[in-house]
C-alpha cells in the first residue's frame, strides 16, 4: 500500500518529464546532461555575458521558490460558506503563492481566464515577502500582525514587488488552459516591470494587448503636472496559436436591423447608392431603365465594383424594389460575426462606481478602490464561453465573483464558475470596515458575494444560479511530518503511530486527498454511513475513502459495491486505521480480486 | 428479395403498381455534382439502385404539396443493393448523394444480406436556387429483417403501413413515414419506439441521442487516459449525462 505523500505537485518533476518527452536522450538516470542538451540545440545557444535580459536581485530565489512544492493544505471552512453542498464556486483564504501551488495539481490547465488586480506598488500598498524556509508558518505569522506598507524609500522598492509578482505569474501560467488568458490590473508605477515580467514568463509573441480604462472622471485638478485618468489592463495568452477571435456579443436593439434570413444568415436590404465614393457604371433595372445620373446630372456612385455588382446579382444579394422616386437598388447588408473588443475603454464603469456598488451593499464605505462590477464582467462576456472557471487570486472586495455571478445571471446559456484566494488581510482599527465588524479582508469579499448573489437573485428573478461558494483556508498539513529531534525521538515514534493532526477533522484529511491526487475541491462527494463509520464515495465511484479507526473487511466489502463501473477506482484508507495487518492484507487482496490496484493510505 | 417483403408488409404492394426501374449510377455521376470519394462509395459499395415505386398524385389519391420552401409531387421509393463490404459509416454517405441528387422527397430502402435498413430526409428549396434542395434532416432505421417478428419492427411496419400514412398531402404523407423512421432510429437510445410528434419530445429525444452519443465518446477517452484524474473527470462526465439521460425519459413518457 503506497502512501501518499504531503506535498504539491512537484513543477521540478514535471519539467524533467516534459524535457523527457522531447528530447529523451538528455534525461539520463532523471538528471539531465547539459552537455548533450547544448548539442541538440545547436547554435542557438546564448553564451555571452551581456545579454538582453530583465533582472533584478533574488529572482533566481523567486524562480526557485516557484518551483518548491508546498507542503500545506486547505481546510474546508463550511460554516462561512454559502450553499456548501450545491456550489461549484470557490473562495480560498490564504497566501496566493501557497494557495496557487496546491491548485496545481487539481487545477492544472483547467482555467480559461485569470484577472487579477494585484498591488500596484505606489508606496501606500501592501506587498507580501515571501519565506523561504518555511512559508507557511511565515504566512500565519504574517497575518496575525497589521501589515506593513512596501515605501518607496525601501531600497528594495521594485525588487521586492518584482519577487512577488514573478513566482504567482508563473504558477499562475500552469493553471491556464492552452486558450487560456490572462488579465492584470496595474498602472503607470509598475506597468513597464510587469510587462517585462509577462514576457518572460507568457513569452513576448503572447502579448494580445493592453487595455487602457478610463477610472476617474473629473477633478485631479490638485496633481501637479498632470491629472493621471487612465489605469492599464494587461492582457496575455496562453498561447496565441489556439485562441479564438475575440467578438463581442451585438447588443439586442443593434440585431433589431437584421429582419431577414436566408442560406448565409442574417441580413437587411440596404440601398447600393452611395453619396461618395468613386465607383461609377450604369445599373439596368428590370423594366429597361438604366441608372447612371440622378437628377442633377450627377454620376451615380454605387458601393461595389461593377464586376463585384454583377457577381452579386447573379448570387441573389441584390434586388431591384420600385419606390415613388423610381427604381432603388438594394443589396443583402449581412451581419458580420461580432463586434471587435476596443482597447481603450472609457464607459465600463470607473473606481466611484466601483464604490458605489460596494457601498450599496454595505451601506458604507468598507472597501476602497474596488474595481467596478461592469468592467471584468465585460472580460468575462468576450473572452469566456458556457463553462468555464475564472481565477482571482488578488480577489479584494471580490469583484470579480460579483462579475461573475452577474454575467451568467444576464445569460441564458452562461454556468460560469470562479475560484477567489485573498490574503486574510487584518483590517487596521481605524478601518471603516474594522468599526463594522470585519475583521480582514476575506470577512469583507465572502459578505460582499453572499449580499451581491442574493440581490442579483432579487433583480433578476433567476433562482438557478450558483450563487454559493465553498470556502477553504490554508493550513499546514494534516499529516505529521517526520521530525525528530535528539530530545524527542521517543515521543515522535509514538505519535507517529497515529499521523493525523489530533485537531484536524476526516473532512480537512479528505480534502487534503482530493489536492494530492489532483481531483477539483468541488468534485462531488457522497457520505455514505455504514455502521456508524463514514465512507466517502468521491465522483461516482471514482474514489473511495475511509479514514475510520478499526476498518474490518466488512467495510471494504461494502466500499466496493459504489465503484464506478467505467474505471476501476483509487481506494484510500488511513494507514493506521486497520483493525490488524492480518485484515490489511486482506483487504488488498480482496480488492485486487475485484480488479482495484490503486490502494493508498494516508 | 428482403425489401420487396418489406413493401408487401406496408401494404404498397396492394395500392400501386411497381416500377422496378433499374437506375444508372452514371446518371449520378452526370447528373449530380459528385466528388472523387462520393463516386468511389457508389461504384464500391453499391450493387444496383432501382427506382420501385413512384407515387404522384395520377396513381394515389395525395394532393401534391408545394409553397416558397417545399416541392412536395409525390414521393419515391428507391430500393438501393449494398455490396458486402459496405460499413454502416458509408450508408449515410450514400443515401446523402442519393437524396441531394433529386428534389422529390425519396425513401430509401437499402438491402444488404437479406436485411433493410429504411432511410428518409426532409428537404426544402434553396432560397436562392429553386432548383437546388437543402437537406434538413436525415433519419436512418437500424438493420432489420422484413419478415422479422420482433416486437419493434411490428411497431414501425405498422406506423408507416400505407393505412396508418395521413392523404391529405404528399408533405404529410412523407413527413409520417420520416417521423417513424425517427422513432425506431430512436429505439436504442430512448428505449422505446416513440412516435414523436410534437416539437418537444422530438427535441427531447434528439437531447438524448446527442448525450448518448457523448457518453460513448467519453467511454473511448476513458479507456486511452492514464492520467488518473481526467479519468475521474470523464467518469464524472458519463455519470452526469446519464443522469441526465433519465430524466429526460421520464419527461417523454
Amino acid at each position: 500500500m503506497e502512501k501518499l505523500d504531503g506535498k504539491s505537485m512537484d513543477i521540478v518533476k514535471a519539467n524533467i518529464e516534459a524535457l523527457k518527452q522531447l528530447f529523451p536522450e538528455v534525461v539520463t538516470e532523471e538528471k539531465i546532461d547539459f552537455e548533450k542538451l547544448k548539442l541538440i540545440l545547436g547554435e542557438e545557444i546564448e553564451t555571452r555575458n551581456e545579454k538582453y535580459e530583465f533582472t533584478w536581485h533574488g529572482k533566481t530565489q523567486a524562480m526557485k521558490l516557484a518551483q518548491t512544492p508546498s507542503t500545506g493544505t486547505l481546510r474546508p471552512d463550511k460554516a462561512s460558506s454559502k450553499n456548501w453542498a450545491t456550489t461549484e464556486n470557490l473562495y480560498i483564504e490564504g497566501d496566493n503563492l501557497e494557495v496557487l501551488k496546491l491548485l496545481q495539481k487539481s487545477y492544472f490547465g483547467k482555467i480559461k481566464m485569470i484577472y487579477i488586480d494585484p498591488p500596484y506598488n505606489t508606496g501606500k500598498d501592501f506587498v507580501y515577502k515571501d519565506d523561504f524556509r518555511d512559508n507557511i508558518k511565515n504566512y500565519k505569522e504574517i497575518t496575525q500582525q497589521t501589515t506593513k506598507a512596501n515605501t518607496e524609500t525601501s531600497g528594495r522598492f521594485h525588487t521586492d514587488w518584482l519577487n512577488m509578482m514573478y513566482p504567482r505569474l508563473k504558477l499562475a501560467r500552469n493553471l491556464l488552459r492552452e486558450d487560456g488568458v490572462i488579465l492584470i490590473s496595474i498602472n503607470d508605477s509598475e506597468i513597464t516591470n510587469l510587462k517585462k515580467l509577462c514576457e518572460e514568463i507568457f513569452g513576448e509573441e503572447n502579448h494580445i494587448c493592453d487595455f487602457v480604462w478610463q477610472n476617474k472622471k473629473g477633478g485631479g485638478n490638485d496633481s501637479k503636472f498632470i491629472a493621471v485618468e487612465h489605469e492599464y489592463i494587461v492582457v496575455f495568452a496562453k498561447n496565441l496559436n489556439v485562441l479564438p477571435p475575440f467578438f463581442e456579443a451585438y447588443s439586442e436593439e443593434y440585431l433589431k436591423r437584421y429582419k431577414e434570413e436566408d442560406e448565409k444568415g442574417k441580413f437587411y436590404w440596404d440601398t447600393f447608392k452611395r453619396k461618395s465614393g468613386k465607383q461609377y457604371y450604369p445599373i439596368t433595372c428590370p423594366d429597361g431603365t438604366v441608372l447612371e445620373y440622378d437628377e442633377y446630372g450627377n454620376k451615380i456612385s454605387w458601393l461595389r465594383s461593377q464586376d463585384r455588382f454583377y457577381k452579386d446579382l447573379e448570387e441573389g444579394e441584390i434586388r431591384f424594389v420600385k419606390t415613388e422616386n423610381g427604381w432603388s437598388v438594394q443589396f443583402k447588408q449581412r451581419l458580420p460575426k461580432g463586434k471587435k473588443p476596443r482597447s481603450i475603454l472609457d464607459d465600463k464603469g470607473n473606481t466611484s462606481t466601483g464604490a458605489e456598488e460596494v457601498f450599496n451593499l454595505f451601506n458604507r464605505h468598507v472597501f476602497s478602490n474596488p474595481k467596478p462590477v461592469e468592467l471584468i464582467k465585460y472580460f468575462i462576456e468576450f473572452l469566456t464561453d458556457d463553462n468555464d472557471i475564472i481565477l482571482d487570486f488578488f480577489s479584494g472586495s471580490a469583484t470579480t465573483a460579483h462579475s461573475v455571478i452577474l454575467s451568467n445571471a444576464k445569460s441564458t446559456s452562461r454556468k460560469n464558475k470562479f475560484i477567489l484566494v485573498q490574503l486574510p488581510e487584518i483590517l487596521k482599527e481605524n478601518d471603516e470596515a474594522y468599526k463594522a465588524g470585519y475583521k480582514n479582508i476575506c470577512e469583507i469579499g465572502k459578505e460582499r458575494i453572499r449580499r451581491a448573489g442574493e440581490k442579483i437573485v432579487q433583480e433578476t428573478g433567476k433562482t438557478d444560479l450558483d450563487i454559493g461558494f465553498k470556502v477553504f483556508k490554508l493550513d499546514s498539513s494534516n499529516v505529521k511530518t517526520w521530525d525528530p529531534d535528539f530530545d524527542n525521538l521517543e515521543q515522535t515514534l509514538f505519535d507517529l503511530q497515529d499521523n493525523i493532526k489530533e485537531d484536524r477533522t476526516k473532512e480537512d484529511l479528505l480534502y487534503e486527498i482530493l489536492l494530492k491526487i489532483g481531483l477539483p475541491l468541488t468534485t462531488p462527494i457522497e457520505e455514505i454511513d455504514y455502521n456508524g463509520k463514514t465512507i466517502y464515495n468521491v465522483a461516482y465511484g471514482s474514489v473511495l475513502v475511509c479514514l475510520e479507526d478499526d476498518i474490518d473487511l466488512d467495510i471494504v466489502q461494502e466500499m466496493l459495491k459504489y465503484q464506478s463501473e467505467h474505471m476501476p477506482p483509487k481506494v484510500i484508507f488511513k494507514e493506521s486505521g486497520f483493525i490488524s495487518d492480518a485484515v490489511k492484507t486482506n483487504a488488498i487482496q480482496t480488492l485486487k480480486k475485484h480488479g482495484i490496484t490503486d490502494v493508498r493510505s494516508v | 428479395m428482403a425489401g420487396f417483403t418489406f413493401y408487401a408488409r406496408i401494404g404498397l404492394d396492394d395500392k400501386v403498381r411497381p416500377l422496378h426501374k433499374k437506375l444508372d449510377k452514371k446518371m449520378f455521376y452526370d447528373f449530380a455534382d459528385l466528388t472523387k470519394k462520393e463516386k468511389d462509395y457508389i461504384t464500391k459499395y453499391v450493387d444496383r439502385i432501382e427506382l420501385t415505386y413512384l407515387l404522384t398524385p395520377s396513381v394515389v389519391n395525395i394532393q401534391p404539396f408545394i409553397n416558397e420552401d417545399y416541392h412536395y409531387e409525390g414521393v419515391m421509393f428507391i430500393t438501393i443493393r449494398l455490396r458486402q463490404e459496405t460499413k454502416d459509416a458509408h450508408l449515410s454517405v450514400i443515401g446523402e448523394i442519393i437524396q441531394g441528387a433529386l428534389p422529390n422527397p425519396v425513401v430509401i430502402v437499402f438491402e444488404k444480406e437479406g436485411n433493410i435498413q429504411v432511410g428518409t430526409c426532409l428537404k426544402r428549396l434553396n432560397k436562392i436556387d429553386k432548383t437546388q434542395v437543402v437537406l434538413e434532416e436525415f433519419a436512418y432505421t437500424p438493420w432489420f429483417s422484413s419478415d422479422s417478428d420482433d416486437e419493434m419492427v411490428r411497431r414501425f411496419i405498422d406506423a408507416v403501413h400505407i393505412t396508418a400514412l395521413s392523404f391529405s398531402h404528399f408533405f404529410r404523407f412523407y413527413q409520417d413515414i420520416h417521423i417513424a423512421v425517427q422513432a425506431f432510429q430512436h429505439v436504442k437510445a430512448v428505449g422505446a419506439f416513440y412516435i414523436a410528434t410534437d416539437e418537444e419530445s422530438r427535441q427531447l429525444i434528439a437531447q438524448i441521442e446527442q448525450a448518448e452519443a457523448e457518453i460513448a465518446k467519453w467511454k473511448n477517452k476513458i479507456k486511452k487516459e492514464t492520467q488518473f484524474n481526467r479519468k475521474v473527470e470523464y467518469n464524472m462526465k458519463i455519470q452526469q449525462l446519464t443522469k441526465q439521460i433519465e430524466q429526460w425519459k421520464q419527461q417523454l413518457r
